[in-house]
């Protein structure tokens, strides 16, 4: 029984994250409505996993590969989800002045995936603390669930204050000249 | 290096854009494509540089050449600058080898004092011309491509970028693009109407 309710648990969560991260990241367009399905599948292979792992690995190593698994997902979605928004004309640019990577990344991927990429990483750090909770409270340690909780907020702090300054150190960067 | 471009077609939804086009661009040649819009002068240049396949036809690199591609400086019909960065650094960015320092000097021969350090977006759209203008010229490149490179310019903004293009790549075979009554008068002319 604990085993079922876990992994129900874990597939609302990561299917709640991804289709919160998907209305974030990415505004969904009247009659645009397949490509959830597509969208889902690094979603329920993850919940494959993650029933496998809580079923075969003991204590807390649950939790924390749970986590993992979940945040990994979740921002990598997110990541994905940005780069398709890429500018294909400034890829064009970048294929015929030969580019290195390096610097397709630093002008191209990253301003275009960084919006998707910090609201998914909001998104894992909430979701890694709902897991992490509901994980200590299966494992009967409801002492340390105040804690837990406490590392979703800074988790999702933390992400938002790195956005901020990174956004007002290339505003200061442009606004200098 | 020559590139040679024997009897290419290309049509898009069953309108022939290109039809039967000839062209010999040796290591000193300065063609200019000529023709009113819509007559195929981009889908050339993209033909070129290989973003494109012509429907019949062929593009050879002739001569003793390393690469399967064309190396080429390319200005492109669209500016195709990098949002939310400087100026020196859209020029900086084609080459790693390529300093910032370098770069702004480079634009500095074309652009106002203090413009290189700004934003491409705060820029006029002649200046981000320019950029892209250095941006293709600054990198060693077997030959330069440009996709009416001085569209939006006042005549001495125009003045001053064949100048530009003139010291920097004196050496280096130069495709460009312009309307009919625009063709600066260095160029041979090659008409696609």
């Amino acid at each position: 029984m604990n085993i079922f309710l876990t992994i129900l648990a874990f597939a609302l969560g990561a299917a709640g994250g991804a289709f919160l991260a998907m209305h974030l990241g990415r505004p969904v367009k009247a009659g645009k409505a397949a490509p959830y399905g597509k969208r889902m599948i690094p979603v329920i292979i993850p919940i494959l996993l993650l029933g496998l792992v809580l079923r075969f690995i003991p204590g807390m190593s649950k939790v924390f590969i749970s986590v993992l698994l979940a945040a990994f997902c979740l921002v990598c979605g997110g990541t994905t989800q940005g780069l398709e928004k890429r500018d294909g004309k400034l890829l064009e640019m970048a294929f015929v002045f030969r580019i290195p990577s390096s610097a397709r990344m630093q002008y191209i991927d990253l301003p275009a995936c960084r919006a998707t990429l910090v609201r998914s990483a909001q998104i894992a750090g909430i979701v890694s603390a709902l897991i992490g909770a509901a994980g200590l409270l299966l494992l009967d340690m409801k002492n340390v669930l105040i804690s837990q909780i406490m590392t979703g907020v800074v988790l999702t702090a933390a992400v938002t204050i790195a956005d901020i300054v990174l956004a007002k150190s290339r505003g200061k960067k442009g606004g200098a000249a | 290096m020559t590139i040679e471009v024997l009897d290419v077609c290309k049509s898009y939804d069953g309108k022939q854009v290109l039809k039967n086009v000839n062209m010999n661009i040796s290591s000193d040649a300065v063609i200019a494509v000529t023709g009113a819009r819509g007559s195929g002068k981009t889908t050339l240049i993209r033909i070129l540089l290989g973003l494109e396949k012509p429907d019949s036809g062929q593009v050879n690199l002739l001569g003793d050449y390393k690469y399967a591609w064309i190396n080429a400086g390319t200005v492109f019909q669209e500016d195709r600058l990098c949002p939310g960065f400087t100026a020196v650094e859209n020029v900086a960015m084609v080459n790693a080898k390529l300093s910032g320092r370098v770069a702004r000097q480079s634009l500095e021969k074309l652009l106002p004092p203090g413009v290189a350090d700004k934003p491409v977006e705060e820029l006029t759209p002649a200046q981000r011309r320019m950029v892209c203008i250095v941006r293709a010229c600054i990198i060693p490149s077997d030959v330069r491509f440009m996709d009416e490179p001085f569209f939006g310019m006042t005549e001495e903004e125009k003045e001053r970028s064949i100048r530009y293009i003139r010291e920097t790549i004196a050496h280096t075979p130069l495709v460009l693009t312009s309307l009919p009554e625009e063709v600066p008068s260095f160029c041979r002319v090659y008409s696609l109407n």
